[in-house]
C-alpha cells in the first residue's frame, strides 16, 4: 500500500464501499504514515460536513412565503399581460400626439399674425429701415411692425 | 390527493391544489436547491420561483415520469441557472466583500462576539467544499449532489437525468475522483500526491 492508493480511495474509504481487505490495508497504512493520517483526518471533516448539510432544515414559515408568492403572482392586475402590439403602439401614439401638437402650434402662430393685422417684417425691410433711420439695432419686439399704419 | 388529481387541480388553478403541492414538495425543493446553492436563504427564495414555474409549466408535463421526478428536474435546472447567475455576479460580490472586510474589520469583530473560531473554520470548509463541487462538470455535479446529499438511488438519478444506470455510476465515480483532486490541495502539508 502506497500513499497514492490512499488519495485514490479516500471517498470510498469513508463511505465504507471498498472491499474489506483494502479497507484493512488502508487502516494499516494510516497508522504508520503521519501525513496520510493527517490528510485522512482533514478529508473526514469534509465528509462530516456533507452529513451536516444533509440534516439542514428549511425555515418552518417557508410554506407560507411560497404560497403568498404564488397568490400575489395570480392576483397581479391584467395590465401586466399587455399584448406586444399595444406595447409598441403606445410610444408611437405618444410621439404622434407630440408631433401633431407642434404642427398645430406653429400653424396657429402663423394665422394669429395675420388675424391681428401684424405682418412680420422681412429681412430686406429691416435693412432698409436701419439704413433710412440710422437705427443700428432692433429688439425682438421691433421685428413685428405694424406696416399697415 | 393522488398525482393526477393534483395535476388536474393545478391546471384548474385550484388553491387547495397549490397548497397541497407546496406543503407536499417544499422540503424536497428547498433542500435540493440548498445542496446546489450552499445557502438556505437563497434556496428558500429560489423555491418561490420554482413553485411558480411548476404551476405555469404544468400544461407541458407529459406524465412520462412521476411528478416528483419532474419536480426534481425543474429544481435542478433552476438551481444550476441560479448558480450561473451568482457566478456572473461573483466578481462584483467578491470585490464588495473585500472592501467591506477592509473597512469593517474591527467593527465586525465587535458586532459578532458569538462567532467562534470553530464556526469560522466550518464556514470556510463549507465554502471550500461547495467551490470544489461547483468546479465539477455539470453532469457529474448533478449526479454527485443528488446521490451524496439528497440520498437518491442510482435508479432515481437515472430517471431525473434521463440517462442510463451505468452512466450514472460512471458520473458519480468520476465526480468523487475529481472532488478528491480539488480538495486534497487544501491540505498544504500533504505533498505526496
Amino acid at each position: 500500500m502506497d500513499c497514492k492508493q490512499i488519495t485514490d480511495n479516500l471517498f470510498a474509504f469513508h463511505e465504507g464501499t471498498i472491499p474489506h481487505e483494502l479497507h484493512y490495508s488502508i487502516e494499516e497504512h494510516l497508522s504508520s504514515c503521519a501525513s496520510c493520517a493527517k490528510l485522512n483526518a482533514g478529508f473526514k471533516k469534509y465528509c462530516d460536513l456533507i452529513d451536516i448539510e444533509k440534516e439542514a432544515e428549511p425555515n418552518p414559515f417557508a410554506t407560507t412565503r411560497i404560497l403568498q408568492h404564488i397568490e400575489s403572482a395570480f392576483n397581479r392586475p391584467e395590465s401586466r399581460n399587455t399584448p406586444l402590439w399595444l406595447k409598441i403602439m403606445q410610444p408611437v401614439a405618444i410621439a404622434f400626439a407630440l408631433m401633431s401638437g407642434i404642427l398645430i402650434g406653429s400653424y396657429s402662430a402663423k394665422t394669429r399674425d395675420s388675424s391681428t393685422g401684424h405682418v412680420t417684417a422681412k429681412t430686406e425691410q429691416i435693412q432698409f429701415l436701419k439704413s433710412d433711420f440710422y437705427i443700428t439695432e432692433f429688439t425682438d419686439e421691433d421685428r413685428i411692425l405694424d406696416l399697415n399704419n | 390527493m393522488t398525482d393526477p388529481e393534483l395535476i388536474d387541480g393545478i391546471l384548474q388553478r385550484d388553491r387547495n391544489a397549490f397548497q397541497y403541492l407546496v406543503s407536499h414538495y417544499q422540503k424536497q425543493v428547498i433542500k435540493t436547491a440548498f445542496y446546489f446553492l450552499g445557502n438556505m436563504e437563497d434556496a428558500e427564495d429560489l423555491s418561490q420561483e420554482i413553485f411558480l414555474d411548476i404551476i405555469h409549466s404544468m400544461k407541458s408535463f407529459k406524465q412520462s415520469s412521476s411528478l416528483s421526478t419532474w419536480i426534481y428536474r425543474i429544481t435542478v435546472n433552476k438551481s444550476l441557472n441560479q448558480l450561473k447567475k451568482q457566478q456572473r455576479k461573483g466578481i462584483a460580490v467578491r470585490l464588495e466583500s473585500f472592501f467591506r472586510v477592509q473597512t469593517d474589520n474591527s467593527k465586525s469583530h465587535d458586532a459578532e462576539p458569538y462567532v467562534t473560531a470553530a464556526d469560522y473554520e466550518e464556514k470556510e470548509k463549507r465554502e471550500l467544499l461547495h467551490s470544489a463541487i461547483n468546479r465539477l462538470p455539470e453532469n457529474q455535479r448533478i449526479a454527485f449532489v443528488l446521490n451524496k446529499f439528497d440520498d437518491q438511488s442510482y435508479k432515481q438519478i437515472s430517471e431525473i437525468m434521463n440517462i442510463g444506470l451505468p452512466a450514472v455510476e460512471s458520473l458519480i465515480h468520476r465526480a468523487k475522483i475529481n472532488l478528491q483532486k480539488h480538495l486534497i490541495p487544501q491540505f498544504s502539508e500533504y505533498q505526496k500526491t
